[in-house]
């Protein structure tokens, strides 16, 4: 008696959740559409990171799923190149190209794997994106290290313009937006 | 208390399910057998794929297992190894989106194989793996194109050097029936990743990404030389 009370508890139990959904459904993975707007950049130093990825999953019945991802990251810092701003004028016999360089940001990412280790070969990490959540992570990192890639930055750009100037023979005067060097009053004369 | 009683409760259940099964296949043996082979059919033949009841059951188990298993963990950790010089010039970015399909035979074609002994093409596609990048496109050492284009006349645009790709990042994906490590594996091997964006670019036969980067390469090389022409004249 007390045996069909349970049984026809578990029966009820499984209809009703067929029925009414109450078990939990997937989770729909949306993908990500992230449109960046087609500005041109230049970028002038790249940070390198060495991220690792690991999921974690405790089995009930067998041996806990790992899966782990190895790899390095590249953040590409620059600047918006309708931001620079290039100026030449005469100071006496000397011709100088003036370059006005805004605030230093992040311009785009690249990823790489060099290493995957996993208990067994079939283990899919359920309900997390490994890509989603490494970018995740990386957006942070970015905003971090921003500081120092301005100084790394500013360092390289400074050497190649001062190249590019001495190809066409000018002196190269750089002024970097962020450290609020004051502009000309009078707008610099134009080359006769 | 609370615990225990659920404890015993779903002991209880578990108890009811095999004491009966027992009983149903010592009292209708015939039509037990008729119920087995249907799970057989329906577990390894896929004859009743789709069928709602077989659905919920199976999402029932689902349900109560993962009232047992603890959730995921993810961690990730992140260190700056350093910076590296480099002066590149992107012009465009596009978001490619780059699939890869698992074909395997259905379950009632393995066993016909088996019984006529032929072995043609799996059609079907069991798995997938999407992965979506983004692509940074444009100019690697920047410093080298324009010394090498320094002082010359481009009359024509199409003068200039084709754009290259310069970053690629994974940053969604998507994996059905399909392991992760085969997925990512793309993300192992760079000249792979590499030739299938390629191919997926040239596949749109959008030269636009093309003129555009030759164009903005051109008018910052354009404001190199005008200054060269204006050096001529003064002379």
């Amino acid at each position: 008696m007390n045996n069909s009370k349970y049984l026809t508890l578990f029966i009820l139990f499984i209809f009703s959740s067929g029925c009414f959904n109450l078990v939990r459904s997937e989770k729909n993975n949306e993908v990500i559409q992230k449109i960046k707007n087609d500005i041109p950049a230049l970028s002038s130093c790249v940070g390198i990171f060495n991220v690792v990825y690991c999921d974690y999953n405790q089995n009930w019945i067998s041996t806990d799923d790992i899966y782990i991802l190895e790899g390095i990251g590249e953040i590409h810092y620059g600047y918006d190149l309708n931001k620079i701003k290039f100026n030449i004028y005469q100071e006496g016999n000397e011709k100088i190209l003036r370059v006005t360089i805004p605030e230093i940001e992040e311009i785009a990412r690249k990823w790489k794997v060099d290493n995957i280790y996993r208990t067994h070969r079939n283990y899919n990490p359920q309900n997390n994106d490994p890509n989603k959540e490494i970018n995740k992570d990386l957006d942070s990192r970015s905003k971090q290290y921003l500081q120092r890639a301005n100084k790394f930055g500013k360092e390289t750009i400074k050497f190649y313009f001062t190249n590019i100037a001495e190809i066409y023979g000018l002196t190269l005067d750089l002024v970097f937006e962020d450290e609020k060097k004051l502009p000309l009053q009078i707008p610099p004369p134009e080359l006769k | 208390m609370k615990y225990q009683n659920i404890i015993l409760t779903i002991y209880k259940i578990i108890n009811a399910i095999i004491v009966n099964i027992f009983k149903f296949i010592v009292k209708s043996p015939k039509l037990a057998i008729l119920i087995a082979l249907l799970i057989v059919a329906y577990s390894y033949l896929d004859f009743f794929k789709g069928i709602g009841i077989f659905t919920a059951l199976g999402k029932t188990v689902k349900f109560i297992s993962s009232m047992f298993i603890e959730e995921e963990e993810v961690k990730i950790s992140t260190n700056l190894l350093g910076f590296r010089k480099e002066m590149n010039l992107f012009t465009s970015f596009s978001i490619i989106d780059i699939l890869q399909v698992k074909r395997d035979y259905l379950k009632r074609e393995k066993l016909k194989n088996l019984i006529t002994g032929e072995k043609s093409e799996p059609t079907a596609v069991v798995g997938y793996c999407k992965k979506t990048y983004e692509v940074g496109i444009g100019y690697k050492n920047l410093y080298q194109i324009i010394k090498e284009y320094a002082g010359k006349d481009i009359k024509d645009i199409n003068e200039l050097p084709e754009p290259e790709i310069i970053t690629i990042n994974p940053i969604a994906s998507d994996v059905k029936n399909y392991s992760r490590e085969e997925c990512d594996q793309l993300d192992k091997d760079e000249s792979v990743r590499l030739q299938l964006i390629k191919e997926k670019l040239s596949s749109a036969q959008d030269d636009f990404y093309i003129y555009n980067s030759k164009n903005i390469l051109s008018k910052l090389i354009f404001l190199f030389s005008s200054i060269n022409k204006q050096e001529g004249k003064d002379e």
